[in-house]
């Protein structure tokens, strides 16, 4: 039996009457459909740069309204809750307006992991803030559970969305000078794709630094062996002090306060790391070098510009989630977790032996800040924002990878959907009862397949380096320039609104052409350059209202923001890759 | 006597009756912000409110001579009870905003014509 009729409305269009546990509810006026969608249409305040979210598509009257308010620009995603209403409109013209336009998304009646996938990609990672999320008349209620899953996962996509991005705009200075520094160590690496299935159906442990490891980090000695155990950097002291070798470490965090968890430390276990990783852990550290493509724009360029191919590991907001796409990679199965609370275990934050481990979270502190989740073995347990964020890459990782078994054997913490729980013990007596050589293959590879280049490679490399260098320095100077005439243009207008800038706008013109034209150059300072635009893209929106006087004065001071920005970036770098281009010709001269 | 008290109630029902206007047309503003909890507090009040209204104008008709159809008033009262029956704020809100007003401002309008009897 359909949950929904079509009638007709007092104004002659059809409208919408959705059945649901012996009560009716009208989604769209029962007499004026049109009238209606066009006036809840008029109050939605849209900017050019609006994503717009509409719960509720219904018979779509208020879509075709809409669609007439929207520039090109602005990307539109419908959610229909009920896919039977959904197919229905669907093929029966009701959508036909809009279903094709560019830049459109529809939803309708996904799982919550798919929902989660669904998002991410649908929402643009460096526009996330201008969302508007519009609930269409009563459907909020009317479908309040779907609602409920669906805030949910939206509120989820944008939190792990700004925790991404901050720590990319916190860190863009310190990973371009990690890039010049850690670039001579590329060529003392094996590329991650060497040991891409390697380790077919042999389980994986991945170790992190949760303050529940205390409980399985014993049992750890009898699964060595007889497993991989992958182990964040986070951790690594903690199975130090155990005599546990590790039989890979991941770190790829590149601030200053990483080195802490090697510091004082030899290691022989090799390392999976990317160009941005803090240059001091290589130089010091004792294993082998393992360089993979993860989170660094650098290394992509690094080995496009070499012609390599490192090999991809996608990356979360943590190393942790690092560990589970590099476990997959593998082969393994199953994939096993331990220390991976996600959660705050009696306000602790991470296992004893690590280098937080008297780290406590602050009681009385602002309780928006955490937040209670599902645990494995209890109820409820407290986690915060960016924990959470761990756990809906891990989530979505684990749903869009189905075809392995990842069990949980952490014995605390939050639970994270997909994983079996079970207590480590079992685990090892049903998965971990053979030895395996995991140390000999691993050993093989690392002795075969380090990075060799031709002296022509390097060559070549240097010489565009080289240039892309002097290139810098002149459009370094191009935009000293533009900055002074950005600031003229605006105490011109200050002075007088009408001011005649004409003479400047085309040199300003010239200039933007000539940067336009080097792109290429611009790679080399990308991440620093990163900061620059999102400051220039997110802060000069127009205010409300705005007067010919405050536009005019907003633009010339976005216009001095960017070209300062942009000769600033270029100042801080220069240093850097001149020491950069001294390396790459030793690494010549020493072939 | 009973012309005296026709006449008080009428000025009484004149004064009244904007309000009562002004009352559903937050129940449906209410409505539309999604304001559930609100919305209900306050339609007790305005239904109240259409009560008296109803009967002021039925019982005062001979004064004023504005016929009230009565069966379009049920119609509109009964498909208003049928979206508060139903938690159908859609409906409530239609019902009130195109059919009740539309009965009040016939009203109104009549009155200030100055078409009394």
């Amino acid at each position: 039996m359909s949950s929904f009729e079509i009638s007709k409305a007092k104004d002659g269009n059809d409208t919408l009457v959705y059945m649901n546990e012996r009560k009716r509810y009208f989604l769209h006026s029962s007499y004026y459909p049109d009238k209606e969608a066009k006036e809840w249409v008029d109050t939605i305040e849209i900017s050019d740069e609006s994503i717009l979210i509409i719960y509720g598509i219904g018979l779509g009257y208020h879509i075709n309204y809409l669609l007439s308010r929207l520039s090109p620009n602005n990307r539109l995603i419908l959610v229909e809750p009920s896919n039977e209403i959904f197919q229905f409109a669907l093929n029966n013209g009701y959508y036909d307006r809009f279903k094709n336009r560019e830049n459109l998304y529809f939803i309708s009646e996904e799982s919550e992991e798919k929902l989660n996938v669904i998002l991410q990609s649908y929402i643009p990672w460096d526009n996330f803030e201008n969302v508007i999320y519009k609930e269409f008349k009563q459907y909020p209620k009317v479908f309040n559970k779907y609602y409920e899953i669906f805030n949910k996962c939206l509120i989820e996509t944008i939190n792990s969305m700004r925790i991404n991005r901050n720590t990319a705009l916190y860190f863009a200075e310190q990973w371009q000078s990690n890039f010049m520094e850690n670039l001579e160590y590329v060529f003392k690496s094996v590329p991650v794709k060497s040991f891409f299935g390697v380790f077919k159906n042999i389980p994986a442990v991945i170790v992190s630094a949760g303050p529940s490891l205390d409980k399985n980090i014993e049992q750890l000695k009898e699964a060595k062996g007889k497993c991989v155990i992958i182990c964040v950097g986070t951790a690594l002291k903690a199975l130090l002090q155990k005599n546990i070798e590790p039989d890979f470490v991941v770190s790829i965090d590149g601030g200053e306060k990483n080195f802490e968890h090697f510091d004082g430390y030899k290691v022989k276990s090799p390392l999976v790391y990317d160009l941005t990783l803090y240059p001091k852990i290589l130089k010091e550290y004792g294993g082998s070098f393992i360089i993979a493509e993860i989170a660094s724009t650098y290394t992509k360029l690094l080995s496009d510009r070499l012609s390599l191919d490192f090999g991809k590991l996608s990356t979360g907001p943590s190393v942790a989630n690092l560990s589970l796409d590099f476990a997959y990679m593998l082969g393994c199965n199953p994939i096993v977790f331990i220390g991976q609370d996600l959660a705050y275990l009696d306000n602790r934050t991470h296992a004893s032996g690590t280098t937080y481990e008297k780290d406590r979270i602050k009681e009385n502190s602002d309780e928006k800040e955490y937040i209670y989740v599902e645990g494995n073995f209890e109820e409820k347990v407290l986690t915060d924002r960016v924990l959470l964020s761990f756990k809906t890459w891990f989530e979505n990782y684990i749903y869009g990878h189905p075809d392995r078994t990842y069990i949980n054997a952490t014995e605390g913490g939050a639970l994270i959907k997909g994983t079996k729980i079970m207590r480590f013990k079992e685990v090892i007596e049903l998965f971990m009862n053979r030895e395996i050589n995991v140390k000999n293959k691993i050993d093989s590879i690392l002795k075969d397949g380090k990075i060799k280049l031709d002296k022509r490679q390097i060559d070549d490399f240097a010489k565009e380096f080289g240039d892309a260098i002097k290139k810098l320095e002149k459009i370094k100077n191009d935009c000293m320039r533009a900055a002074k005439l950005s600031k003229r243009m605006y105490n011109e207008y200050q002075k007088d609104v009408s001011a005649d800038v004409s003479h400047i706008i085309s040199i300003l013109d010239k200039i933007d052409k000539r940067l336009k034209n080097s792109k290429d150059d611009f790679l080399y300072i990308s991440s620093i350059l990163n900061v620059v635009t999102t400051k220039v893209l997110k802060g000069f929106k127009p205010e409300k209202d705005e007067t010919e006087k405050q536009k005019k004065l907003r633009i010339a001071m976005m216009s001095y923001t960017l070209y300062q920005g942009i000769y600033e970036a270029i100042e801080k770098s220069e240093n850097g890759l001149e020491k950069l281009l001294i390396k790459m010709n030793n690494l010549n001269n020493e072939k | 006597m009973l012309n005296d008290m026709m006449k008080e109630t009428v000025a009484e029902s004149l004064k009244y009756v904007p309000r009562l206007i002004d009352g559903v047309d937050d129940v449906i503003r209410l409505i539309d912000e999604g304001m559930y909890a609100e919305a209900n507090s306050l339609l007790i009040s305005v239904i109240d409110g259409l009560n008296w209204s109803i009967q002021a104008i039925t019982l005062t008709m001979p004064f004023h001579g504005f016929d009230l159809d009565v069966v379009k008033v049920n119609e509109s009262l009964s498909a208003l009870m049928n979206g508060i029956e139903n938690s159908d704020y859609q409906l409530i809100s239609d019902s009130l905003n195109y059919e009740i007003k539309d009965i009040l401002y016939g009203y109104m309008n009549h009155c200030k014509k100055g078409e009394l009897n």
